[in-house]
């Protein structure tokens, strides 16, 4: 007999301080701020960010304005990672040796211009965390495409009928060749995966990666109500799975026991108005080959769904 | 902790962040849309024929609070072990998480609660009746309109007396469901809490017989008539008078009241109701070989699909599409004369297929075609009524049940009487708050609309089937259409602009970006155009 109801676990599980302020300027429904929300919960109160050119240069305030009940340290776009790095033996320097550092940077910050600088430093191992909110392009800029803009998208670079032609890099795929202590991805639809993978990270000593994807309403041409939605049908999906690597091992966190047709996912948004049947076929097939190669190499499943 | 730059503390080292919150921002004046709470009607307490607040006693449920789940359930319906054991649960057929994994269990929960209720009563816990007037009601008829009506007006204060024709209280409860269905125990101990409140019974009393409604109206202050409808159907061939062929409802009150029958070995039932397929199980159960006959198809049956299948599961032998032209009666034996039909739906006029006709033997015929009010209750009074309302032509004189709805179901009983108790006090002018809410639960506004399933994020409300323990069990009711303070909406909210515990919006900073609304699990947030001074500059 017994066991908690289950409604009452919603409010319960999940920190109820507060690390970021009401009155910021993300767009309304930015599942980035609601992730990044939820990723201070679990860091807790002592947390520095380095932030690179992104949105949330913009989001954590215009000085004098701070967005952040955090300190935050605002970087040149290529060097969030050696910043990080820097800060963090800065801080060991003085002795500090609790505080966790923790790099904020777009896909652009990440998968393009810092990319260089994010391998140096996981290489090194440094002991930060490193979150890269993806959100598919340079959206803070006017959406221009970036090497995360998946194929078949729209941006202000890659007009229709010029869609992008080439396929999202696989920056996890990069990443886990750094042999990192600890890699995840992560969707603000499933908050208690989230605070769970960032209370774990904090655990961890060395360079720990985070690949949250971010469903943006005016770059993806959503309403922005949409967010959490598309988040959770990213991993029901499969597009965007839920998994963990931990020095090399994978646990996939969420197994839905068949994926939802891709379409569901495409169908609403407005920058992949312009494939056809041959192209979305064309994505599922990626989808699930890609999807039967990570089931190959996890282990346990946590969630089952489906 | 690192300090920030905005304290003067002396420290080593000093890191970047603004001096001034970014609450200065009253970003809640670029909202278009402005969420907002709407209470809604549950999808199952709509489906309930009684209406019961089915969330909100199953939400002390989830808490373990059984007194308080008492408390609330009471006020729609006195009898919920009776409801848990023979209701049909229409509000699991419509209830929300039917879309996503299971329904609730509601009629095992509230079986529950009535059980957990009488074991407190036998144990000596009386329910408490706050006061006494000196006003005296009648109700005719102890089926369970007129039982339920009895609780309330007890609960009230007045002094009620239960007028039966039969020698047992009960009406259908005692002498029509089936024992399978509703063990007799859990009858008797309701009526025995009745008793306890003061409630008189008086068996044998029969309206238009040895009593009057003009006598009636002499001697009590208010009348609820709730005689039933009791009058069975003719089956209108020749034959049917024979003693050999005899009326569903009657048949079963021999086998309640524990009547002598002659040992059948074969008895055919023609009918397709509820009546028909009880009938059907109870002869089986007393080791006839049963047949029903029916004139449509299975799938048109107006039985509950759970009755026809523990009647098939029984061994009750089906006859679909056939229906009797002639009974012969010789001996003991019954030959029916039956023609196959055409398929037809309800209501269609049923032709028979020529040439097509065979004869059945059997011990007896059990006739359930359906059920008519008698209304030769009223007597001498010119008594009539007024389309389904409660309230009659004659003032102080109310009727309510199968009486004005014909044949319907239990709960829809207990709710007809439920809401005559309520026209009953406002005729007699009595209040019915007490110091721990109100006897009867406000009325059902069926003006507001149903709550629609949203699509649940299985992240936060796991896919599961039914849990044995009732508070998890109950742990999983959405509540829809109310808000149970889940949370969902505080969760999910990019703004920090819902407040936690009570979860009210903070509309100077609220974007209205809508993910509360889209995501919140009982849908009771809405979008939509407020107009205040501190929104749609933009437009
Ligand atoms: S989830 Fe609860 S409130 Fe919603 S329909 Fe089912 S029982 Fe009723
Ligand atoms: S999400 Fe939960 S707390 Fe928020 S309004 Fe809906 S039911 Fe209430
Ligand atoms: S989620 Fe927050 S910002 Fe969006 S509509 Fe609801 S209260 Fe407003």
């Amino acid at each position: 007999m017994g066991g908690e109801p289950l409604m009452k676990q919603v409010f319960n599980d999940i920190p109820q301080e507060e690390y970021m302020l009401s009155g910021h300027t993300a767009c309304p429904g930015c599942s980035a701020a609601l992730s990044i929300r939820h990723a201070t919960k679990a860091l807790g109160k002592e947390t520095v960010f380095v932030i690179t050119a992104c949105c949330f240069s913009i989001i954590s305030g215009q000085l004098p304005l701070r967005t952040f009940e955090l300190n935050v340290f605002h970087c040149p776009f290529p060097s969030a990672a050696s910043t990080g790095s820097g800060l963090k033996r800065g801080l060991a320097a003085m002795g500090d040796t609790t505080t966790q550092v923790v790099v904020l940077a777009g896909d652009g910050g990440t998968f393009d211009i810092g990319l260089q600088g994010l391998s140096a430093a996981a290489e090194r191992n440094e002991d930060i965390i490193f979150i890269c909110y993806d959100n598919e392009a340079y959206m803070n800029t006017g959406m221009q495409r970036s090497s995360a803009t998946p194929f078949g998208s729209k941006s202000a670079t890659s007009p229709a009928p010029k869609v992008k032609e080439n396929p999202k890099k696989d920056i996890m795929k990069i990443i886990e060749a750094h042999a990192i202590p600890y890699a995840a991805t992560a969707t603000v639809a499933y908050p208690k995966d989230l605070l769970a993978k960032f209370q774990k990270a904090k655990t961890i000593k060395g360079f720990r990666f985070f690949h949250i994807l971010c469903p943006c309403p005016p770059g993806w041409g959503v309403e922005s109500d949409q967010t959490v939605e598309l988040s959770r049908l990213a991993v029901e999906t499969g597009v965007f799975p839920l998994y963990e690597v931990e020095n090399g091992e994978v646990t996939l966190n969420v197994t839905p026991q068949t994926l939802r047709p891709v379409a569901d996912y495409l169908g609403s948004q407005r920058r992949f108005s312009t494939l056809s049947a041959e192209d979305i076929s064309k994505i599922q097939a990626t989808i699930d080959r890609s999807w039967q190669a990570l089931l190959n190499r996890s282990n346990t499943a946590e969630i089952q769904e489906g | 902790m690192l300090p920030r730059c905005s304290e003067t503390v002396a420290i080593p080292y000093k890191i970047g962040s603004g001096t001034v919150p970014v609450l200065v921002n009253k970003t809640g004046d670029w909202r278009f849309l402005t969420p907002s709470r709407h209470e809604k009607n549950a999808p199952c307490a709509s489906a309930c024929p009684l209406h019961s607040g089915i969330s909100i006693w199953i939400d002390r449920v989830k808490e373990g609070d059984w007194q308080g789940a008492w408390a609330a359930v009471s006020r729609y319906n006195p009898f919920p072990a009776i409801t848990g054991h023979v209701c049909y649960h229409f509000c699991e057929n419509d209830c929300s998480r039917n879309h996503y994994d299971q329904s609730i269990a509601v009629g095992e929960l509230e079986k529950e609660i009535g059980l957990w209720r009488l074991r407190k009563f036998a144990s000596g816990e009386k329910l408490p009746v706050g006061r006494k007037l000196p006003i005296r009601v009648a109700v005719v008829g102890s089926g369970p309109a007129g039982l339920a009506c009895a609780y309330y007006l007890a609960m009230l204060g007045l002094e009620v007396t239960v007028l039966e024709k039969q020698p047992v209280a009960g009406g259908m409860l005692a002498l029509g469901i089936p024992e399978y269905r509703l063990p007799r125990n859990v009858l008797e101990q309701e009526l025995a809490v009745l008793r306890s409140l003061g409630v008189v019974f008086r068996n044998g009393a029969e309206l238009g017989r040895n009593i009057t409604l003009a006598q009636l109206r002499e001697d009590y202050q208010a009348v609820f008539l709730a005689t039933g409808a009791g009058k069975e159907k003719k089956l209108n061939v020749p034959g049917e008078e024979n003693p050999g062929v005899i009326g569903a409802l009657e048949y079963l009150a021999m086998v309640h009241l524990g009547k002598k029958l002659p040992d059948f070995h074969s008895i055919l039932v023609v009918g397709g109701g509820n009546a028909a397929v009880d009938a059907a199980c109870t002869a089986r159960m007393n080791g006839a070989r049963v047949a029903l006959a029916y004139r449509r198809t299975r799938d048109v049956m107006p039985a509950h699909d759970d009755e026809v299948r523990s009647a098939e599961e029984a061994g009750v032998q089906f006859l679909f599409q056939v229906q009797p032209d002639k009974i012969y009666s010789k001996s003991g034996t019954q030959t029916v004369v039956l023609s196959r039909t055409q398929s037809s739906r309800r209501g269609e006029r049923i032709s028979t297929v020529p040439n097509s006709s065979f004869n059945l033997a059997c011990d007896l015929v059990i006739v359930a075609t359906g059920q008519d009010a008698d209304l030769s209750i009223a007597g001498e009074e010119s008594l009539s009524f007024n389309g389904q309302s409660l309230i009659t032509n004659l003032p102080g004189v109310f009727a309510g049940g199968d009486l004005i709805s014909g044949p319907a179901t239990v709960a829809a009983a207990i709710g007809a009487g439920r809401e005559a108790a309520r026209a009953m006090a406002a005729y007699l002018e009595i209040d019915q708050s007490t110091p721990d809410g109100p006897i009867i639960a406000s009325i059902y506004n069926d003006s507001i609309p149903v709550a629609e399933y949203e699509t649940l994020n299985p992240s936060i409300f796991p896919k599961q089937g039914r849990a044995v323990s009732p508070e998890t069990e109950a742990g999983r009711c959405l509540s829809c259409g109310r808000c149970n303070r889940c949370g969902v909406c505080w969760v999910f909210c990019p703004d920090m602009a819902v407040a936690g515990v009570e979860f009210d919006i903070n509309l100077d900073y609220c974007k209205g970006c809508g993910i509360c609304a889209k995501e919140c699990p009982g849908g009771v947030l809405e979008m939509g155009v407020i107009d205040s001074g501190t929104e749609n500059h933009h437009r």
